[in-house]
């Protein structure tokens, strides 16, 4: 059987071979510290199949990680210290008391810009659905839980065509074309992505209601 | 309250045009630190976070051979074929691939497009081909960008409509145990098919109307040439 690990270790391999390039080539001025980067990196992709295996302590692959700086966890974090709860907090002052229409739209308003800030939909989707979704839009105002939510997360997918920080979807293609403008993709996706997000605040109120 | 600050780390470090991974790892610590996790728990977050999204990152394997073909001159073979074929325009061929990456998408085929196995290779060079004869840089440039925008869009808007997809999969598995519901992936991924629509209008439209853009953006640069 082939496992999904066996392609981590494959990647891995390859940072190490882009390590051994980098040390190599003499005429790079930052070779030592590129060389390390790309080590450092293979590493990791090794031994995270001892982590998700729980053979290895973590904190080692997160000394590792701070190193790299990875963009991917940072909505791990935000969750494990409670930023949903500080949300709702906020926005109970920001909401008029009983306006459904000013409700949906914070709600994915809200969506598509925590994940502009974090890079993910994913990430922002169980503060804003703590902070305004579930207490006000399902249990205040009666609405259909999963139309509610389905939208919900589609809002937040409008932010993520507008992010530097979704750095796969938006920054990768970018330098996989060889454009320029590092942002090309982005400035062709934001018009996209503004009357999509009123689209769904619309199927919202139309629909979940 | 205070955790908030985090999140105006990240948006002073953009704003200073600090390099965006510092940021983000400076955000998380700082969130983490008055959350009140010990420095050993914001480690293991660091380090669960990093062994778990590896799977982001698997597309590196396919570029040696996307490198290896493109040696062989595929680029160019799409480029000469589309070209012969007149009707196909640069955004009537995004808009095309927009509605087969949005539907293969939505019955859950999302590894057929891609901006490494796919855009780079075949999409780009074919819309580039099927442009004007003598295609000036910054016409090359926005076709690129709306090349990888159908190829994002279609996917986003496309996948959730199929049941077994990671954020349907996330979304049921969070309100069912936080709320206590019963939500079927069924029942959310229903629901993604009016923003679908929406979002294949608004986009194909866009990328239909690209074409005009692109005629005026080379007549501008005929005219400097011309100068």
């Amino acid at each position: 059987m082939i496992k999904v690990e066996w392609f981590y270790w494959l990647c891995g391999l390859f940072f190490g071979l882009i390590a051994l390039q980098v040390i190599n080539d003499r005429s790079n001025p930052k070779r030592i510290g590129s060389a390390a980067f790309w080590g450092i990196l293979g590493l990791s992709f090794g031994y995270g199949t001892f982590v998700v295996n729980k053979q290895g302590p973590s904190w080692l692959l997160g000394i590792a990680v701070i190193g790299l700086a990875l963009l991917a966890t940072l909505g791990l974090l935000f969750n494990a210290s409670g930023v949903g709860k500080a949300v709702g907090r906020v926005t109970d002052h920001l909401v008029p008391k009983g306006s459904l229409i000013a409700a949906v739209a914070l709600y994915c308003i809200g969506m598509a810009v925590f994940t502009i800030i974090m890079g993910n939909a994913f990430a922002a989707f169980p503060v804003m659905t703590a902070a305004v979704g579930w207490p006000l839009l399902v249990q205040q105002f009666d609405g259909t839980p999963a139309v509610v939510f389905a939208i919900g997360m589609l809002a937040g997918f409008c932010g993520t065509l507008c992010t530097p920080m979704a750095a796969n979807f938006n920054l990768v293609p970018a330098a996989l074309l060889e454009l320029k403008d590092q942002y090309g993709p982005i400035k062709a996706q934001i018009p996209t992505a503004v009357p999509l997000l009123a689209c769904n605040i619309a199927l919202m109120y139309v629909f979940a209601f | 309250m205070w955790v908030l600050l985090a999140i105006a780390v990240v948006v002073v470090g953009f704003a200073v045009g600090l390099n965006s991974m510092l940021v983000v790892t400076a955000a998380g610590i700082v969130a983490g630190l008055i959350g009140g996790l010990s420095l050993v728990q914001i480690l293991n977050a660091f380090g669960d976070g990093f062994a778990g999204s590896r799977s982001v990152t698997v597309f590196i394997v396919t570029l040696p051979v996307i490198g290896l073909i493109e040696r062989y001159g595929l680029q160019h073979q799409a480029r000469k074929l589309i070209s012969k074929l007149k009707v196909l325009t640069t955004g009537r061929l995004l808009a095309i691939y927009l509605l087969i990456r949005q539907g293969t998408a939505a019955v859950g085929l999302t590894s057929i497009g891609g901006p490494a196995q796919a855009v780079r290779p075949l999409i780009a060079p074919m819309a580039a081909g099927a442009a004007t004869a003598n295609c000036p840089r910054r016409v090359q440039e926005k076709i690129k960008g709306f090349a990888a925008s159908a190829d994002t869009v279609g996917l986003f808007f496309g996948e959730d409509i199929f049941v077994a997809i990671g954020s349907i999969l996330l979304i049921t598995g969070f309100v069912d145990t936080t709320y206590g519901l019963q939500l079927e992936a069924i029942d959310i991924a229903v629901w993604a098919i009016p923003t679908g629509i929406c979002a294949l209008l608004i986009h194909g439209v866009r990328l239909i109307l690209l074409d005009r853009q692109l005629d005026k953006l080379a007549a501008e640069a005929d005219e400097e040439v011309a100068r």
